[in-house]
């Protein structure tokens, strides 16, 4: 018999019961326990949490006061002026641009595009699964391997492989990458495409999970498949939506893999990114004391973004819920 | 069942602990005295100098490791190691790191080491401070314009031009055959722009004290402007593309390597790529704008350093190695396998055919160049790259670019 079983027969209100129940101390009940038990398996991780997140976090708003070039064993207090320094540095707030964009337009473009793309792949095709693969696998390469493989591509010489077809096809060479804008576009496309086919396939999985009979009624009812998508489809995958667009959002803000791998950050800072900023005026430069106010700064700000978009996300949900 | 899961266990327990026993180094370096070298060429250039020095000092093994990739990435690694308290025994210095490391006293003092106290001024003045040296660089690199001789055949050329008028002539006939005259890589410092400038340095004379990357007073806005908007006409005139803002390093080498591009700026780092080519190349000076000189660029080696940490035997063993690398035996197998040029009187170098005319017209002379920031010199390399980027594509003139790098130089004190 259960200690569940034994309390369910005292009878209610009796008083010795109850004073009994009150004698047993806090941390020798069964939920004490079951509940140290569950902390216990938490250990390992809260470790590791702390070895590896916040202890390097308080160094670096400790380093984001100082001077620290990375050789000292004693850097010099220096307020706020690293902070100053951030705002009126005008590499740094060009970066801080082309960050925003960046996540921004990666996230609205590469939804806006897997979305219909699940949807295909969810249909009946000869060769769906081969299709399926194709797209997922254009995500699996490291992106600075992507960078750099694109680098040749869009290289802006004659002798670059997409100039080339150009040039071929009667038309004249353009520089991808050695114009600020198109390198900025050339970053940006080349993120979306190597993106896209993961968030297809991970709508895909929600899609999967749809009832077929709702698409069924709705036949019945009249509807035709673009009233399908808006109102079955579209509610259907909005957690999903909420999961792709987290990722993307994360992803962006501290991409610099893919920018440094195509352009190093150029030409001039146009496809410089604040992660970007972060190590190469931080540590490449030794200027850990600035790399630090940056990096404060930036996850706060991500903090802030992050916290935005789960709020919007929230009401989003609530209203197709 | 015990029996059997204990001897399980046993086994088990054995496969962990052998593959860590490994780690820990053969018997055969048992009694040795171990020191280790960050190396600022990669692991296949430098293997068999390590090799040879280890054969010739029995006692002593060297665990060498290395940076990829260009300067700022050495700098970068040194950084985080030194930050994790892992200074090497022997590591390297650079006019970018220069500063930070003498500041922090990770260098040892060696100026009264018989290995440094043999070399010209030139090769240690630039890692001296107070009186003593820090640094010992036994070898100089040079760089110049690589050209394809074919090519500049085909136009009516024997050389490159040695003035920037002439040059930009060159660069337009070739272009008229549709090839590209001329190409550097623009994700780092300009590597004709230093050169013209220290040409244009020894020939109007301007003193030292008014250098602006010496930070005695001159400025990048009196200087560097009239040179800066002579360098401009290469890219005016398309000699330099503008396209060449983008273009990898690599890149550059492949179009030269097959027939497209004419000229390119490099230097005994690419020789063994080049000559696998099958192209019939040459090197040449830079050319003189107006008011200067033809050029080359170069300068000592980034000297070898001993980290003041070091004591004891390891200590003993770093000069010993340092030591070797300024020998004859050394000297020779770093002109072998890193195209390091001799400046030591302890090997007369035995330079590429290719370089022989670059040698003794420039480099016997000290007709070469290359800034020598005095501080923070990978923030001003940096934002150096990333003027000139703007300005190759028009979003900038020569006057603001200077302006900038003077907004930065006093920013960054």
């Amino acid at each position: 018999m259960t200690s569940h079983d034994q309390s369910q027969e005292v009878p209610a209100g009796a008083p010795s019961a109850g004073a009994a129940t009150a004698k047993v101390p806090w941390y020798k009940t069964g939920k004490f326990a079951e509940s140290a038990a569950s902390t216990g398996f938490l250990f390992p991780i809260i470790v590791v949490f702390l070895v590896l997140s916040a202890v390097p976090l308080v160094q670096t708003i400790y380093y984001s006061f100082t001077d620290f070039n990375g050789f000292q064993t004693h850097p010099n207090f220096v307020g706020l002026a690293n902070y100053q320094k951030v705002f009126t540095d005008p590499s740094l707030l060009v970066g801080l641009g082309f960050t925003v964009l960046f996540a921004v337009s990666t996230t609205l473009i590469t939804t806006a595009l897997a979305i219909p793309l699940a949807v295909a792949l969810n249909s009946k095709f000869y060769g769906r699964s081969f299709a399926r693969s194709l797209f997922f696998f254009l995500g699996v390469p490291s992106l600075i391997v992507l960078g750099l493989v694109w680098q040749y591509i869009l290289s802006p010489l004659k002798t670059g492989a997409l100039n080339s077809v150009l040039i071929s096809m009667g038309l004249k060479s353009v520089p991808w990458l050695s114009d600020s804008n198109l390198a900025r576009g050339a970053v940006i496309f080349v993120a979306i495409w190597a993106a896209v086919g993961w968030h297809a396939t991970l709508y895909l999985a929600y899609l999967q999970a749809v009832p077929k009979d709702l698409y069924e009624q709705a036949s019945v009812d009249g509807a035709n498949g673009f009233q399908q998508f808006i109102h079955i489809t579209l509610p259907q995958l909005v957690p999903g939506i909420v999961v792709s667009t987290f990722l993307l959002i994360t992803n962006g803000l501290k991409v610099y893999d893919l920018p440094f791998g195509m352009t190093k950050g150029g030409p001039g800072y146009a496809t410089n990114t604040i992660t970007q900023a972060i190590i190469v005026q931080g540590i490449s430069q030794s200027q850990y004391g600035l790399g630090s106010a940056l990096a404060v700064l930036f996850t706060l700000a991500c903090m802030i973004v992050v916290l935005g978009q789960q709020l919007l996300t929230g009401i989003i949900t609530r209203r197709f819920a | 069942m015990k029996f059997s899961k204990m001897l399980v266990a046993a086994a088990a327990a054995v496969a962990m602990v052998v593959p860590l026993a490994a780690c820990g180094g053969g018997s055969s370096d048992a009694g040795k005295t171990t020191i280790t070298y960050f190396s600022w060429n990669n692991e296949k250039m430098m293997s068999p100098i390590v090799k040879a020095f280890e054969e010739a000092n029995p006692d002593i093994k060297v665990e060498m490791s290395a940076a990829q990739g260009q300067a700022t990435d050495y700098a970068q690694t040194l950084t985080t190691r030194v930050a994790g308290g892992q200074v090497p025994d022997v590591f390297h210095m650079s006019i970018e790191t220069r500063n930070e490391v003498l500041d922090a006293g990770l260098a040892r003092d060696i100026t009264n080491e018989d290995f440094v106290k043999n070399l010209p001024k030139s090769q240690t003045g630039l890692y001296t401070r107070d009186g003593k040296v820090y640094g010992m660089s036994p070898t100089a690199w040079i760089g110049g314009i690589v050209y394809n001789k074919d090519l500049l055949k085909e136009v009516g050329y024997d050389s490159v031009p040695e003035t920037l008028d002439e040059f930009i002539k060159l660069g337009k006939k070739l272009q008229a055959k549709d090839i590209t005259p001329y190409m550097e890589d623009m994700s780092v410092v300009s590597g004709s722009f230093q050169p013209m400038l220290g040409g244009y340095y020894a020939k109007q004379g301007v003193d030292t004290s008014k250098w602006p990357e010496l930070d005695e007073g001159g400025k990048f806005s009196e200087q560097w402007t009239p040179v800066l908007k002579q360098w401009m006409k290469l890219v005016d005139s398309g000699t330099l593309p503008k396209e060449t803002v983008g273009v990898s390093a690599d890149q550059i080498k492949q179009n030269f390597m097959t027939g497209q591009l004419a000229m390119f700026r490099s230097g005994p780092w690419d020789f063994a790529d080049l000559d696998s080519s099958g192209v019939d190349y040459g090197v040449a000076a830079f050319p003189a704008v107006d008011g200067g000189q033809p050029y080359v660029g170069g300068g000592p080696d980034s000297p070898f350093v001993i980290s003041s940490k070091a004591e004891g035997k390891k200590l003993d063993a770093a000069k010993k190695f340092v030591a070797f690398m300024n020998s004859e035996a050394g000297l020779k197998l770093e002109e072998q396998y890193i195209n390091q040029i001799s400046v030591s009187p302890e090997y007369k170098a035995d330079v590429a055919p290719q370089l022989k005319d670059l040698y003794d017209k420039y480099i016997t002379k000290g007709d070469f160049y290359w800034s020598n920031w005095s501080r923070d010199g990978n923030v001003m390399g940096q934002e150096m790259a990333s003027q000139f980027q703007l300005l190759v594509q028009g979003q900038t003139s020569a006057d603001d670019v200077t302006k900038a790098l003077d907004a930065k130089w006093t920013e960054s004190k």
